[in-house]
């Protein structure tokens, strides 16, 4: 019986603060008994669910953005620890100088990268982030149970992890970025991945590597769209405050 | 136009008054249906009309029978009591004649 309490109030947590007080008062007034309450908190949670998933940003969250980036920064992970390896290799001739600029490099736009997905993440899907991070961990535990290069390790598929979960945490609980600091993130970042391409392994040449570039790029600059909208919104107060009731009820 | 679970649940509301939340809802419309009624229907519901305007809501005080937790208190605005009255007159007039209704009974099957 206290397992189904327990139970309850883990499924509560899902719920608003102020509605999970209330429900779990109103059913512990009823008596209903532990495992009835269990399943009356759970069915209001699948509800709220639910209701969340009629709106478009959860689905843009899961599939349009974690499914699709979680492959890209996988390559990139493995591409930048195979650059160091063979880096490490070549270490006893010649100069490996601008090699390790170059990795540095990709790994800087790497982090950026996998930071303002997070962010937008975070930042668009706060209620279903669970379904978002799912998104991401399904791909990664489907190649790392693939994994077959014996020269890199198994975690070197998630090097973008790190900056991935800070993103999604400044997302949800850290200051909204500035329109000014978003667009000047979004053209750092666009330029280091430009240099990176311009002066990696395929130079111009390779356009897959080019398009996968454009694609990580692209929540950057749409945090900077974003960020630059509400700024001229927020010149109109009305539409801002509807705006902000609007972005806060997903 | 209402839907019939939000006019029960709006009729229950402003049957009770100041005694109106969650719990006490529930209890009232399992008495008038005969039929148990889930907590999540009457969040949802109560969540959907106070965005139509038609409930208001706000967090009462705890009680030692709740275990210290706070009530969700509601009330039913005019616009919801106008809506409720609506509803209530189109389900009465559309069942005049019907063979339950007020002048449907008195004829002979």
């Amino acid at each position: 019986m206290k397992v189904a309490w327990r139970l309850s109030e883990w499924a509560s947590r899902l719920l608003e603060p102020a509605e999970r007080e209330a429900v779990l008062g109103d059913l512990t007034e009823a008596g209903r008994g532990p495992l009835l309450s269990f399943v009356e908190v759970f069915d209001l949670v699948l509800r709220r669910q639910a209701g969340h998933w009629k709106n478009w940003r959860p689905w843009v969250a899961a599939f349009g953005i974690s499914v699709p980036t979680s492959f890209l920064f996988m390559g990139d992970s493995v591409a930048l620890c195979a650059g160091f390896v063979k880096l490490a290799g070549d270490a006893t001739g010649g100069n490996i100088a601008p090699g390790i600029m170059i990795l540095a490099l990709k790994a800087l736009v790497l982090t950026g990268w996998s930071w303002t997905c997070g962010y937008l993440v975070g930042d668009v899907s706060g209620r279903t982030l669970w379904c978002s991070i799912l998104a991401y961990g399904s791909p990664c535990l489907f190649c790392l149970s693939r994994f077959r290069i014996e020269s890199l390790s198994r975690s070197s598929l998630l090097l973008f992890v790190f900056p991935l979960a800070v993103g999604i945490w400044h997302g949800l609980r850290g200051p909204r970025v500035g329109s000014r600091m978003a667009v000047c993130a979004a053209s750092i970042i666009t330029l280091l991945a430009v240099i990176s391409e311009v002066c990696g392994p395929g130079g111009t040449g390779n356009a897959c590597s080019w398009i996968g570039s454009l694609v990580l790029t692209c929540p950057a600059w749409f945090l900077a769209i974003a960020s630059l909208a509400v700024t001229k919104e927020s010149a109109k107060p009305e539409t801002s405050l509807l705006e902000r009731e609007q972005h806060e009820s997903i | 136009m209402l839907g019939e679970f939000e006019y029960l649940l709006i009729t229950a509301a402003a049957s009770l008054a100041d005694a109106a939340y969650g719990a006490a809802i529930r209890q009232e419309i399992e008495d008038a249906t005969q039929k148990s009624c889930a907590i999540g229907a009457i969040y949802t519901t109560v969540d959907r009309l106070e965005a139509k305007g038609l409930l208001r809501t706000w967090m009462g005080e705890a009680t030692p029978q709740r275990g210290g937790r706070a009530k969700r208190m509601v009330e039913v605005t005019p616009a919801g009591m106008k809506a409720a009255k609506e509803f209530y007159l189109a389900v009465e007039r559309v069942s005049r004649d019907a063979s339950w209704g007020p002048s449907g009974a008195r004829r002979p099957v």
